[in-house]
């Protein structure tokens, strides 16, 4: 005989059971439920808005020109009124004026310097709030950045994004010109290495500060080549290179000694492919017995791999001081030291296969092509020229 | 007899209605009613946009117009104010290159369009080419055109050839 079994539960299993079923479905909720991503966003979010309300005081608005007035943005970097902006903001222009809380003041320029992009004004605004300068050199590609300014006529604005990676020339896309042929991309060099991040701008936010996490100026926004996508922003310490020029000489000064070079094969392996083209005429490196076809091995303490190392090397250079060329002729190293000059504005094109000069070489003695980089000391006993 | 000429089923249908009509109370009560509604709708305030309404619509069928004329009427008013309100905006500036600035002064962001550039101006060469599209303030305190950097587009801020 058969009998359905049941099961008799008394009253004091029932409130196990509840429990059983209840503390499950509690971690369950409390897992998918919306609130619990809310609250792990709230002190990134939180931590973004103080970053903002801390930089937007310090930024403004800057104009320029009269008939046609170049709107940008700029950024105060001590109490004084000083305020830095791109170049391109101001351009050909004599005037400048810097829009604080709203009130429109005349600005002095006291330097404008179209290679860096860097210009840099003073308005009477005492106790200005000024923004700290952060250090770029360790920066990484994918560190979040944080650009503040002022698209068009709209309030200053926020906006985000990731380095993508650090670069000295970019593509400019081709431009409609109203033909309907169009026209091709070209590729453009600054004058040196660039940080290139992925937060988009609107027009004129060029001039706007770059900011880590930390809201120190890591780099102020120098273009923008792709309508606002993507931005490339000139260093810190680029930036302060040129503000000391501006401070002592009321321009920049940017160092050379003359020497066209492009970018050749890897012929030996060992990645370094920058070849002397030139050396131009009256310049110190005309003098020095440098050939065209040696390769650049190091140029004071930077090691040169690509033509960006020597454009770096070259705009950190100090007008008056000394350069440490170290070539590669054949297999035999040659140093060589320079007086550097001040670049002039437009500097005489590459002319491939030109001779580096006419003038008696320099005794020279081979360095021991096995030298180490920069680990170990350049022999100094072999300078080959010192054209003073 | 035919068939089609019978119409005693037609007369003993025709005396079964004759006792479904309603009752006297019926239509008495029927009476009342409609005359209490009527009253109640007599009573109901019309307020004075209706009775505005009324009043024009009145007043335009007095004129006993064409259908199409009110239309044409419509438009060119709208075309009117439109061209009116339009010249009063469109700005032409030229510089010492030759370069005229054609731009068109739209209501500015602190309006009802906030997310609309404030205005818009077309550059065009004497070749009436177009190079680019500006942007201009909507301050009518400032006269000129205002470019809104985004580009550097200065041809000194890039070297020719690399050196050192």
């Amino acid at each position: 005989m058969t009998q359905a079994w049941r099961f008799r539960t008394s009253g004091i299993v029932w409130p196990f059971l509840f429990l059983f079923a209840a503390v499950p479905a509690f971690f369950l909720l409390d897992e998918f439920t919306p609130a619990r991503a809310t609250d792990e966003f709230q002190p990134a979010n939180d931590e973004i808005n103080a970053l903002f309300e801390r930089a937007k005081p310090s930024v403004v608005k800057v104009h320029s020109g009269d008939k046609f007035i170049s709107a940008g943005t700029g950024f105060f970097i001590d109490d004084r009124g000083t305020v830095l902006t791109s170049s391109n903001v101001i351009g050909d222009n004599t005037n400048a004026r810097v829009v604080v809380n709203g009130v429109e003041l005349d600005a002095k320029i006291l330097g404008n310097d179209p290679r860096s992009g860097l210009a840099m004004l003073r308005v009477s605004y005492d106790e200005s709030p000024s923004l700290p300068l952060g250090h770029s050199g360790d920066l990484r590609t994918g560190n979040n950045v944080v650009v503040v300014g002022y698209p068009m006529s709209f309030p200053v604005a926020f906006s985000e994004g990731q380095i993508c990676g650090f670069d000295i020339s970019f593509i400019v896309p081709p431009k409609n010109d109203g033909t309907g042929k169009g026209s091709v991309a070209t590729v453009e060099r600054f004058a040196t290495t660039h940080i290139h991040a992925n937060a988009s701008i609107s027009p004129g936010q060029v001039g706007s500060p770059l900011l880590n996490e930390q809201g120190e100026v890591i780099g102020i926004v120098a273009t923008s080549p792709d309508s606002g996508q993507t931005i490339y922003a000139l260093p810190v310490e680029a930036m302060q290179k040129i503000i000391a020029d501006f401070n002592q000489y009321g321009r920049a000064r940017h160092g050379w000694v003359g020497v066209n070079v492009v970018q050749g094969p890897d012929s030996n392996h060992d990645g370094r492919t920058v070849r002397v083209v030139q050396a131009v005429p009256g310049t110190p490196a005309s003098k020095s017995g440098i050939r065209p076809g040696d390769t650049v091995m190091r140029i004071d303490e930077r090691e040169i791999y690509r033509p960006a190392d020597v454009l770096d090397a070259s705009f950190f250079s100090h007008v008056g001081g000394s350069m440490t060329v170290v070539v590669r002729r054949d297999q035999d190293l040659f140093s060589y030291n320079f007086p550097v000059i001040e670049r002039p504005s437009t500097p005489a094109p590459s002319v491939p296969g030109a001779p580096a000069s006419s003038s008696a070489p320099l005794t020279s003695a081979p360095m021991d092509p096995d030298s180490p980089g920069d680990a170990e000391p350049i022999l100094v006993n072999h300078i080959v020229s010192d054209s003073h | 007899m035919d068939e089609n000429q019978d119409f005693s089923a037609l007369r003993n249908l025709l005396a079964l209605k004759k006792l479904d009509a309603p009752l006297d109370a019926r239509i008495d009560q029927f009476l009342i009613e409609f005359h209490r509604r009527q009253r109640a709708q007599l009573l109901v305030p019309v307020s004075r946009w209706s009775r505005a309404v009324g009043w024009l619509r009145e007043w335009i069928s007095s004129f006993e117009l064409v259908p199409a004329i009110p239309y044409a009427t419509a438009f060119a008013v709208i075309a009117v104010i439109a061209v009116i309100g339009v010249s009063q905006r469109v700005q032409v500036t030229s510089d010492d290159a030759g370069q005229y600035q054609l731009s068109l002064d739209l209501p500015s962001h602190q309006s009802s369009f906030a997310m609309i550039p404030a205005s818009f101006g077309m550059v065009t060469t004497a070749a009436s080419k177009m190079d680019h599209l500006i942007f201009t303030p909507s301050r009518s305190t400032v006269p000129a055109a205002t470019r809104f950097v985004l580009a550097n587009n200065s041809p000194s801020a890039y070297d020719a050839s690399v050196a050192f």
